[in-house]
């Protein structure tokens, strides 16, 4: 652990602890939705997460493939893996939300569709990286796809957007009658700043993981390496 | 030789050899006919209108006997070493891709032709549903598909899941693609028209230029591998 990642543990502790302060005990209860409109201020953030952590991977994948340096590589996975952590916690806490709000736990509307259909294409990514043994092989392959994947998400969202939509518009910048009280855009762009934080810690971190791994394999492939299996 | 060349070459190439053994059609119209007749039990089609059930019924075959023939073909290149011989010449990778598009494309069109003939008969369709726009969709779904599918295809070769690999990588990927085609042909056979059709006509061109260019793209990256 470097002294910077040691730092962005600190910070995104500390954060992530004022984040709850601030989401549990200062923010005011919302009008009509009540207590359990409070999930908003993990889920919003968790959704900008996953989308950031995809982007990282299309785009680490453009760079490996243009430079072979397997340490693109390295990214490209740990921000999918981190990526797909949050699609998962996103699809979670929206359903939580939504039983009491809207009454069901699911439908199907343009944002929870692009939503699902994102994970799932990411969820194929990690299937994919896990049934390619050999390295360089599974590098090439895995920046395809996560360059395709990355790219139908756009096309996904618009193709949904044809259909009529049931999720709240956007709260923040979403027209005449959107906006959030003061304390409560404080908590969500502090949330922002938080889970953000918090991503790139943990983005470093299992990239730091990969790079052990890889190493060690490359070690224990060695002829002259340490024998291993013996029972 | 020129770019097109080496593309005709391999379209040429895929179509003789399909000619002779004829596997791929023969799986795409095997298991397109059997998914619409699978459908028609799942789903009894007397007891709904035909736009609410056809084109769901259709694209769920063409799609699922595609990944099928998908499959086949890009098994075929690797386990014959075609595609090894081809990589040690010189020839332009993305010649090659636009070939197998092609080639693919070719394989699909006819296939959903034959199913149709069948859901002619089958659902009653006349030229009222028939109609220019209802092949527009078919065209332009069809080279949305083979456009990502070709890529995947030759990348799940070269997992261990193999051919199980191929719909985990493209059904997701393709959702817009089922999305449009679905909605569109069944606005094509409403019989308030085809209102709203133009949108989803603008989703498959953007898939299809999008994909295309992709596939042209990263394709020998994959080959090479």
């Amino acid at each position: 652990m470097t002294s910077v990642d040691r730092f962005l543990l600190a910070l995104s502790a500390a954060g992530m602890v004022a984040l709850l302060y601030l989401i549990f005990m200062v923010v005011p209860n919302e009008k009509t939705m009540g207590f359990v409109q409070r999930i908003f201020y993990f889920h919003v953030p968790l959704a900008w997460v996953s989308f950031l952590a995809f982007a990282i991977t299309c785009w680490e994948g453009i760079r490996y493939l243009a430079t072979r340096d397997h340490d693109h590589d390295r990214v490209a996975a740990a921000s999918a893996e981190v990526g797909l952590l949050c699609v998962s916690l996103v699809l979670i806490t929206g359903p939580i939300w939504a039983r009491p709000v809207w009454g069901i736990w699911w439908t199907w509307d343009l944002r929870l569709t692009t939503t699902l259909v994102l994970w799932l294409i990411f969820l194929g990514y990690a299937i994919l990286r896990r049934s390619i043994p050999e390295a360089d092989r599974r590098a090439v392959l895995s920046s395809v796809v996560g360059i395709c994947g990355f790219a139908a998400v756009p096309l996904v969202y618009l193709a949904n957007r044809v259909k009529a939509t049931q999720h709240p518009a956007p709260v923040v910048g979403g027209g005449q009658g959107s906006g959030l009280a003061g304390i409560m855009l404080f908590t969500l762009m502090f949330g922002f700043a938080v889970f953000t934080l918090l991503f790139v810690m943990l983005l470093r971190a299992r990239t730091a993981v990969a790079r052990l791994e890889d190493a060690v394999e490359e070690i224990t492939m060695q002829p002259s390496g340490p024998e291993v299996g013996h029972a | 030789m020129s770019f097109w060349r080496v593309a005709h070459a391999v379209l040429r190439k895929d179509l003789s050899a399909e000619w002779r053994r004829k596997e791929v059609l023969t799986s795409i119209v095997m298991f397109g006919l059997l998914t619409v007749v699978t459908f028609v039990f799942a789903f009894d089609p007397s007891r709904h209108a035909r736009e609410d059930v056809v084109p769901g019924c259709l694209w769920t075959a063409y799609l699922f006997a595609g990944m099928l023939g998908l499959s086949r073909s890009a098994a075929k290149d690797s386990q014959d070493g075609g595609m090894q011989a081809l990589l040690v010449s010189p020839a332009d990778r993305g010649a090659i891709y636009l070939g197998k598009l092609l080639s693919h494309a070719i394989f699909m069109v006819v296939g959903e032709v034959i199913v149709l003939l069948f859901a002619v008969l089958w659902f009653d369709l006349g030229s009222r549903q028939l109609t220019p726009a209802f092949f527009a969709f078919i065209v332009l779904g069809t080279l949305g598909f083979v456009a990502v599918g070709t890529v995947f295809a030759a990348v799940s070769q070269k997992t261990r899941l193999k051919e199980v690999m191929l719909p985990l990588l493209l059904l997701p990927v393709l959702s817009p693609i089922v999305m449009a085609a679905v909605e569109g042909t069944a606005l094509v056979m409403s019989p308030e028209g085809p209102r709203g059709m133009k949108s989803w006509l603008q989703i498959l061109v953007a898939f299809d230029i999008v994909f295309t260019t992709l596939g042209f793209l990263v394709y020998g990256y994959v080959l090479e591998e």
